[in-house]
Order: C-alpha cells, then structure tokens, then sequence
C-alpha cells in the first residue's frame, strides 16, 4: 500500500512537469498548426541558459525563471520572423524539415561550446528529501512541481480570461473569422511562437533542476510533448495535465515493475494505441479554441 | 626529408657501440587521454631510465640500450592503429608497448596480431580484448569482472559480515562485466543477492532504483557505472535516505574529480584500483613497490598512481620475457610471458593463454577525509564499516 502511494506520488510530480513541459509544443501546434521538432532542443537550450547563468555569474536558478522565459520569448518571435513565416505557407512538410534542421542545428552547437559531458545545475537547498510517514519526496522534485503547477495555472487564465488569450484561442479555431472580427493572425502567430519557445526554454531551466542533461537530450524531450499532446489531445490546458499525467504514472509503474529499459518502449506502443483507438486524445477537444 | 634523417639515424647508430633495442607506443598526448596517455609515458620513461642506468637489457651474452618510439594517437582509436601499423612496419619495431584506453588497446591488437609482433599493454580493461583468439596481445589491467569481485570479497571480510547485496549497473559493456563479477562473487560469498539490475546508458534519474533499494534494505550496494553514474548514485542514495553499510562503485572514488563533486558526501565511498602504492612486493628493478614509488617521486615529483604503474608494468614484463627468452624473437619472447609468473613491485606478473593476466590483486580503496586511501588487500588505514549516516 505505501508502495503504491509512493508510485503515484513520484507519478504526479513527474506527470505535472511533463504536462508544462508540452504546453508549448502543444500551443504551436494547436494555434500554427506547426509541429516543432526542434522544440526538445529549444527546452536544453534553456537548461543550458540556466547552467551557465548559474555557474557564469552566480544567478540562482528560481531567479533565472523569468529570464529564461523572456529570452526564451525571443527567440520565439525571432523563429517566427525569420524562419516560420516563410515556410508556414508552403506545404506543411516544409516546416518538418525546418525544425528537424533547427533541432541539429542547436544540439550540435550546443555540443560544440559545452561538449557532451552530463551537466546539472546543482542547487545546494534542494539536495534533501522531505519523509511523511513511510513516503518520502525529494525536494527538488517537489520544487519542480509546484512550479509546473503554478506556470500551468498563470497559463490556463492567461488564455482563458485575458483579451489576448481569447485573441489566440479564436485564430486557433477560425483564422479568417478572426480576422473579420479584427484580430490580426500575423501577430497572433508571432505571439503564441514566443510563448511556446518561452514554454520550452521554462521547462528547460525546470528540467535543468530536475535532473543531469546534454546537448542531445533534446530528441526523447521532444517525443515526450508529442506524447503528452496525443495522448491528452490538443483541446485545453486540462487535457496537457491529463495527458502529462498519463504518461508519468505510466513511465514510473512501467521503470518500477519492467525496468528503466522498458519506458520509451511502452510510451510509443501506448501511443501507437491512443492514435488507432482515440486519434484526437483522450479528452478530445479541437485545437485550443474549444472551451 | 626523410632519407636525411635516415642518414643522421645511421650515424648515430655507428658512433654508439652498443647496439639498441627500439620499442614502440601509440599514446595519446592530445584529446580526451591526454592525461592518462601522458602519465603511461611517464610509467615507460621511468622503465627505460632505469634499465639503461643498469646497462640495457640483457639478451643472450649481449646488453641492448632501450629506445622508445612515441607517436601522438589524439586518442582516437583509428589514428591508433594507424601508427601502430606505421610502427611496425616502418619503424621495423616487433616489440609495442599499448596505448591508453580499451578502444584505443583494442584497434592496436588488432594491427599486432596481423603483422605477428608483440604487445605488452597497460592501458585496457575490457575483457573482450582477451576474446578475440589473439596470440600476441598481453595486459597486466585487471578486466572488468575483477573490479566487483574485488568489492564484493572487502565486503564480506568485514565484521559485522553482510547479509544482502544491491547491484545496480549501466547497461555498457564494461559496467555490465564488472556487475556480473560481483554478482558471481556475491552468490558464491554466500550473499543474498536482493537486487541486480541495470539502467540504459546515459540515464539521469535513478528514483526506481533508489525505491526498490529502499525497500530491500540491502547492507551492501555496488554501483557498477561511469563517473557520472558513481555521482549520481551517491547523491540519489543519500536522497533517498537509504543508508547502506558498505558503498562500492566500481569506477569514480579513486579519482579527485569524485571527491570535489561531492564533497563530505563522498566520505567512507569504496572503489578498486588497478594499483596502489601501498602495494608491498619485491621487484626485481627497483627492489620493491616502495623503491618504485620513490624513483618515480624522485623523477617526477609526485606520487605515482596506476596509470603510470600500469605502463611501467607492462614494460617490465615484456624486458623479463625477452631476457628469459635470450632472444628477440617474438615466438621465443611469447613463449616466456605466457609461462612467467614472477613478483614485481606491481603484484605477481603471469598471464593465461589469452594474454590476460591472472595472478595480480586489484586493491581497494576508501575516501577517508577526503582523500582516498588503500584499505584492501594492503591496508593503509582500516576502513571504516559500517558506513555511517548521511548527514
């Protein structure tokens, strides 16, 4: 019994971080209609932007979230000026072979500067554990959660209930009935490319607490948020939560009782399963302008 | 170019009387060994000084002054067996003492064994170099196996004598090797052995593992992995709170990079050693570990750590060979190392029909006040059991 407590546990602090971590990629997706597979790479970026901002000049890595994110936020605008909106016209394979050549371009530069030794940011607070009872968290971990959960939340109000939330739910839904209306999709593209990669580059600087990283980590990060986007279908922030979920409980059980070896494997035959039976997710709703 | 050189070689070779037997090695000087391929140098040098002070090595009625050929392998294991390749029959050299690192010894025996020379290394540990049928190859490194035996055999010669074993590995050829050592070792010791399993290369979160150890409760635990791997394992353990009497992992602790990592953290962390100066043999060149240990202070400096051993090891063995053989033949020479049994400051130098050497201990060592000392099987402080809390 505490066993499996103690599973489920390790499964929402996993699947909470999962969830946020998909959130970017699983906005592009639903409001570009783009799938960015450089987006795993982009979130090493931002585990990279935190190491050296922390090991360079000394910047704690909390204090670092905010620059992350609008660093992150740049970049994003910055992709969407000069590389997307060139593309994103043109057949949407176009745009595939764009971020597969952005996602080589990053890791590889990445591993030129900092060589592919395993990095990590090592936060001296954060080393111990908390024990309730027979359970026992890591502070880290928890950390990390209660961050996802905070930034999922800022997020799911952000486009819930501010007027350019509503502005990037509706080009999601309808580009031209939200041109109509006055909404400039242009700009709402630019918008939500920011946030995505200021998403990814958050998760990043999270990820980079979390655990050990390389330059290449970027492709198994990336099928991660495809994942969490299949399984939780592209609908609301909820169903990022849901499909994070799902596959955090389902990596902790699989590691715990098959082995460590056995994760990857189960994640693409259980998404393999959610595209034959439920192709638009568990939750299923279109896109993110569904409410 | 070159036809001047010769000529210049030739001179020189005519205004010597005595005559010279040239050795050759591939090390690395620059890239990832450079280190390690610098302090193997060293380890050659310190032989060749040596051997030459006492008049050259004795074969038949005639004494050969020593000369070795270096070539730079940027350790890369292609460029390796290229120069070893270029060694052989260029620099028409029979004799190769090894390169640094199992990939690099790997591609060179490969090259020896084709031109029938003959390799002496102190550089490589995996086993597969010993499993390729070659005739001409031999290794005074301890092979992976050995490194959780060694563990494994210190665990249970403490008191109070453990019970249960934890054996977490990385799925590599040599962590696997080594893990598999200490599991046979463990079930033979008569240990319970509550947990073996391995993790995919390059794995960063071991919290399943540190959940089902948890609740084994094992008083041992071996880590068989990289360096990476060591240090995440100490800090996932003490995470985790689980606290073992006896901590071994099987690459890491020896080295200083381990201690800084982590700190206190690291304290009372066992690790074998190819080598370690607290060795206590007679050899027949320096007259016992400590005369090595101090000609190699005297000449560099500071102390001397396996690596550098290792090369001087490798060298020894090969100029006992040649003396027994009395000649330079390599089938005579080969004959010799496979029937040698002999001490030397190193441990007691014999091979088995593979090449591999069979008769030399590994040691121990425990990170006591942030330094690591040998605790096994030569103690040069007792070590501390069991481990005490983290803190």
């Amino acid at each position: 019994m505490d066993l499996l407590l103690q599973l489920l546990l390790e499964a929402l602090l996993l699947g909470t971080f999962y969830a946020f971590l998909s959130l970017g990629f699983s906005l592009t997706w639903g409001v570009l209609n783009i799938l960015n597979l450089a987006y795993g790479s982009l979130v090493v970026l931002g585990s990279y932007l935190a190491y050296s901002l922390f090991n360079a000049v000394g910047v704690d890595p909390i204090v670092s979230l905010p620059i992350s994110f609008a660093v992150g936020f740049g970049l994003g605008l910055l992709l969407q000026a000069s590389f997307v909106n060139r593309v994103i016209k043109l057949e949407p394979f176009m745009v595939l072979i764009l971020t597969f050549g952005l996602d080589i371009l990053i890791s590889h530069t990445l591993n030129y500067f900092f060589k592919a030794d395993i990095r990590s940011i090592d936060v001296p607070y954060a080393e111990g554990s908390l024990v309730v009872g027979n359970l026992i968290v890591s502070k880290v971990k928890l950390l990390v959660f209660i961050l996802s959960l905070l930034f999922t939340f800022l997020l799911f109000v952000f486009l819930k209930f501010t007027w350019t939330g509503r502005a990037i739910r509706a080009v999601a839904l309808d580009v031209e009935g939200a041109r109509l209306v006055g909404i400039s999709p242009e700009r709402v593209f630019a918008l939500t490319m920011g946030i995505g990669t200021g998403i990814a580059f958050l998760s990043g600087n999270l990820y980079g607490i979390l655990q050990g990283f390389t330059p290449f980590d970027g492709g198994f990060l990336t099928v991660k948020a495809f994942l969490v986007s299949v399984l939780g279908g592209l609908g609301r922030v909820e169903s990022a939560l849901l499909g994070g979920l799902f596959l955090g409980t389902m990596e902790i059980f699989v590691s715990f009782y098959a082995g460590e070896s056995w994760k990857l494997f189960a994640s693409l035959v259980l998404m393999i399963l959610v595209l034959i039976f439920r192709p638009r997710g568990l939750m299923g709703g279109k896109y993110y302008g569904e409410a | 170019m070159r036809v001047f050189l010769f000529l210049i070689a030739f001179v020189f070779s005519l205004s010597f009387s005595q005559e010279v037997l040239r050795l050759g090695a591939a090390v690395s000087f620059s890239g990832k060994y450079a280190k390690e391929g610098e302090l193997l140098k060293r380890g050659y040098e310190l032989w060749k000084e040596r051997v030459n002070a006492k008049g050259g090595i004795k074969v038949g009625n005639k004494r050969y002054k020593v000369e070795i050929i270096y070539y730079d392998d940027r350790s890369d294991p292609k460029t390796t067996a290229k120069l070893v390749e270029k060694l052989i029959t260029q620099d028409k050299v029979r004799f190769i003492l090894g390169p640094y690192g199992s990939a690099q010894v790997f591609a060179a025996a490969g090259v020896v064994e084709k031109y029938r020379a003959l390799m002496v290394q102190g550089g490589g540990a995996s086993s597969k170099i010993y499993r390729q049928g070659y005739r001409h190859v031999f290794g005074v490194f301890n092979i992976a196996p050995d490194y959780g035996k060694n563990l494994i055999d210190l665990a249970v010669s403490l008191k109070p004598r453990p019970k249960t074993v934890a054996i977490i590995y990385e799925k590599d050829i040599f962590s696997e090797d080594a893990a598999r050592g200490a599991l046979e070792e463990a079930k033979k010791k008569g240990l319970k052995v509550v947990l073996f399993e391995g993790y995919p290369k390059g794995t960063q979160d071991l919290s399943s593992l540190m959940l089902k150890i948890r609740m084994k409760r094992p008083d041992v635990v071996i880590g068989a992995g990289h360096f990476k791997d060591s240090v995440l394992v100490i800090k996932q353990l003490k995470q985790f709170r689980i606290n073992p009497k006896f901590v071994g992992l099987t690459v890491g602790p020896p080295v200083p990079a381990f201690v800084k990592a982590l700190g206190k953290d690291a304290e009372y962390v066992f690790g074998p050693v190819q080598w370690s100066k607290a060795f206590r043999y007679k050899d027949p060149l320096f007259g016992s570990t400590e005369g090595f240990v101090k000609a190699y202070r005297e000449r560099y400096g500071e102390d001397p750590e396996y690596h550098a051993a290792g090369g001087t090891a490798a060298a020894l063995a090969l100029q006992i060979a040649i003396e027994r053989a009395g000649s330079l033949e390599v089938d005579k020479v080969r004959k010799e190392l496979l029937s040698m049994k002999v001490e030397t400051f190193y441990g007691v130098i014999g091979f088995d029909e593979t090449g591999k050497i069979v008769t030399k201990p590994m040691a121990v060592i425990q990170i006591q006040g942030g330094k690591p000392v040998t605790v096994y099987p030569f103690r040069e402080a007792e070590p501390v059991y069991p481990k005490p809390e983290w803190k």
